[in-house]
């Protein structure tokens, strides 16, 4: 239900033109015209989503004999043996699971979706190839060595650099995600140790225990030296009360109070989820420098199976909701527990996913491919070629003229391609023509046979005349600036392919196919570099 | 260069369909059995017994979790698995 969900938000953003990572938070970001992604539906689904991991640990209730002795309860023999049935945590638990079917079905029902895949690559040639309501991402030129960490710069060449820069300072949402994740800790620990202040001081309903074992364990063994209310052998606990036997409302009470808790928890591991998937989205994409290049044949499954960050977050996701319900739960006939061992337990496992998203966070990626993070608008500067197959290579496809002060060009091809030079500069474009170099010092004219915008066809001018220079944001506004067309000019225009877009909607374009292009000066549509301000 | 062999868009959507279906009968299903439980609870006055213990009982919602997280992601691979190697059903 989350994939689709997420799925169905990547396609929504894409749409309003706002899809800037392939991974998002499903959860946190919103979608302003599909509902099914809006503010409530989010949080209805995020609420549907504590609801089923808190009601899990609320099904099953046992009432343990020893802690019941301990806590001067009243129980019988029936009550003790085998476990009962929460029938209010059954029902929170369908609750919570009917609101994420509900909310998903609706996400399947609206929004077209053209691809499932979770391949960064499969995402980016589908937003490319294909127009969705006026929206696609458009590869920018002269771009080819610069990554996500400078998709609002203006295009100019770069050496290759053998480690990239870390994720932390590619996406400003991981700040807040690594805040919140060391947040968790931090609050649990309180918790902990305020519950554990609170038994030590003598409270009514603590017993103050020497386990500290990862299950709590009740010996039903009374320490006679304590300088507490209650000392035992077995695990420290304190007795909040809200017990079921005091009705259906008790239990309500009870299984809210504890959802509540873990609405931190949840959303706090959600988060985490999203440094994961960006790291996973980099490694798919850095394949593009690896000896077997991209996977043509990539599975999501398998991707996610031998992935160890997803591994791990599973594991821990896993494990932080169980070692959860033992920290705090529902005891029959007692009520809420809190046991301050199995908070600090929690607590280190807390402490262990800050540390692993603050670690891939911080990570830098090695190689000269610029790191995109999962960035669409990046990876579709990067990748001037696609194949088919989906196996592809990055590399030089251009030295260019270090002396003569021009750019080289790296791309994609099917074929392995040599490293860039870390002493030449990269920025150049595709298909170059040395035979024309000769007649301009510095420089060098390319053919832009599938990249040419309406109004230069319009005006007479052809790939052919078209000369870029190592900068050509700063060179080629002055050249091509973009008028909008006459209807004479209109009527004029020769046929362009189908897949651009429109005359009228040529203007539109400037803000349409990606975030930062609303808020850099360049042009999403090729040489048209500097011009959004006119409009 | 040859084309894909398969479709991993398609692979994922009809797995998705299939943790989509699976999680409304597994919500219905909860709804259900949790009204029984209520109206059994209310009509005799004690909750639904079953014989477990208390280790188990502790690392049953483990289980459950790991199931509810892990399960989805088996039937994909199984999908994907047989889709990829249509014969090896056989």
């Amino acid at each position: 239900m989350g994939y689709i969900h997420s799925c169905s938000l990547r396609w929504a953003l894409h749409r309003e033109g706002k899809l800037e990572f392939n991974s998002n938070l499903r959860l946190v970001r919103v979608s302003k015209y599909s509902k099914p992604n809006g503010v409530l539906a989010n949080i209805i689904y995020l609420t549907g989503i504590v609801l089923a991991y808190g009601s899990t640990s609320l099904i099953f209730l046992s009432l343990n004999p020893d802690l019941a002795r301990l806590l001067d309860h009243d129980y019988q023999n029936s009550d003790v043996h085998g476990v009962h049935i929460n029938a209010i945590a059954v029902l929170t638990l369908g609750t919570g699971l009917i609101a994420q079917a509900i909310i998903t079905n609706w996400a399947l029902a609206t929004t077209d979706i053209p691809t499932w895949s979770s391949n960064p690559l499969d995402v980016v040639r589908a937003c490319i190839h294909d127009e969705h309501d006026g929206h696609r991402i458009e590869p920018r030129i002269g771009r080819c060595m610069m990554g996500v960490h400078r998709a609002k710069e203006d295009a100019r060449s770069y050496h290759p650099r053998p480690r990239q820069k870390p994720m932390i300072s590619a996406n400003f949402r991981i700040l807040r995600i690594l805040l919140l994740l060391c947040i968790t800790p931090i609050l649990s620990g309180v918790w902990g140790g305020g519950i554990y202040a609170y038994i030590t001081k003598g409270h009514r309903n603590g017993v103050l225990g020497r386990a500290w074992s990862l299950l709590p364990v009740f010996t039903g063994i009374t320490d006679q030296n304590c300088n507490v209310s209650q000392c035992t052998a077995g695990t420290s606990v304190l007795n909040v009360g809200w017990t079921a036997s005091k009705g259906a409302l008790g239990t309500v009470g009870a299984v809210l109070l504890i959802t509540a808790f873990q609405s931190i928890v949840t959303l706090s591991l959600h988060c985490a989820e999203l440094v994961v998937n960006l790291s996973r989205d980099e490694i798919i994409y850095r394949e593009l420098i690896g000896h077997k290049g991209t996977n043509g044949h990539y599975n999501s499954v398998w991707a996610a199976f031998t992935s160890w960050q997803t591994i791990l977050l599973f594991a821990l996701k896993a494990g932080v909701h169980w070692i959860f319900g033992l920290a705090i739960n529902l005891q029959f006939q007692l009520g809420v527990n809190m046991y301050p061992p199995q908070i600090f337990y929690f607590t280190a496992f807390a402490l262990i996913t800050a540390i692993f998203g603050l670690y891939l966070s911080l990570r830098r990626p090695k190689g000269y491919l610029p790191a995109a993070y999962g960035h669409i608008q990046t990876m579709a500067d990067v990748i001037d070629e696609w194949s088919d197959s989906g196996s592809m290579f990055w590399g030089e496809k251009d030295p260019g003229n270090p002396h003569r002060n021009i750019p080289g060009y790296t791309g994609t091809s099917t074929n392995r391609l040599k490293a860039p030079d870390e002493r030449y500069w990269y920025g150049g474009q595709k298909q170059h023509t040395p035979a024309l170099r000769h007649k301009a010092s510095n420089m060098t004219a390319f053919s832009v046979a599938t990249t040419v915008p309406v109004n230069m066809v319009a005006n007479g001018i052809s790939s052919s005349h078209l000369q870029a220079y190592p900068q050509p944001a700063a060179n080629l506004q002055p050249l091509y600036g973009f008028q909008p067309l006459t209807q004479q000019q209109q009527h004029q225009a020769p046929q362009v392919p189908s897949h651009y877009p429109s005359v009228s909607s040529l203007q539109s374009a400037y803000s349409g196919y990606s975030n930062y292009s609303t808020q850099s000066n360049q042009s999403t549509q090729p040489f048209l570099f500097g011009q959004r301000n006119m409009y | 260069m040859a084309q894909k062999q398969h479709d991993d868009s398609a692979i994922t959507r009809r797995a998705c369909m299939v943790g989509l279906v699976a999680s409304w009968f597994v919500a219905i299903g909860s709804l259900i059995g949790g009204g029984i439980c209520l109206y059994f609870e209310l009509r005799d006055g004690t909750p639904t017994h079953i014989a477990m213990s208390h280790t188990w009982r502790e690392i049953v919602p483990l289980l459950l979790n790991i199931i509810g997280m892990s399960w989805p992601r088996c039937s994909m691979a199984t999908i994907s698995f047989c889709l990829q190697y249509p014969k090896s059903l056989f």
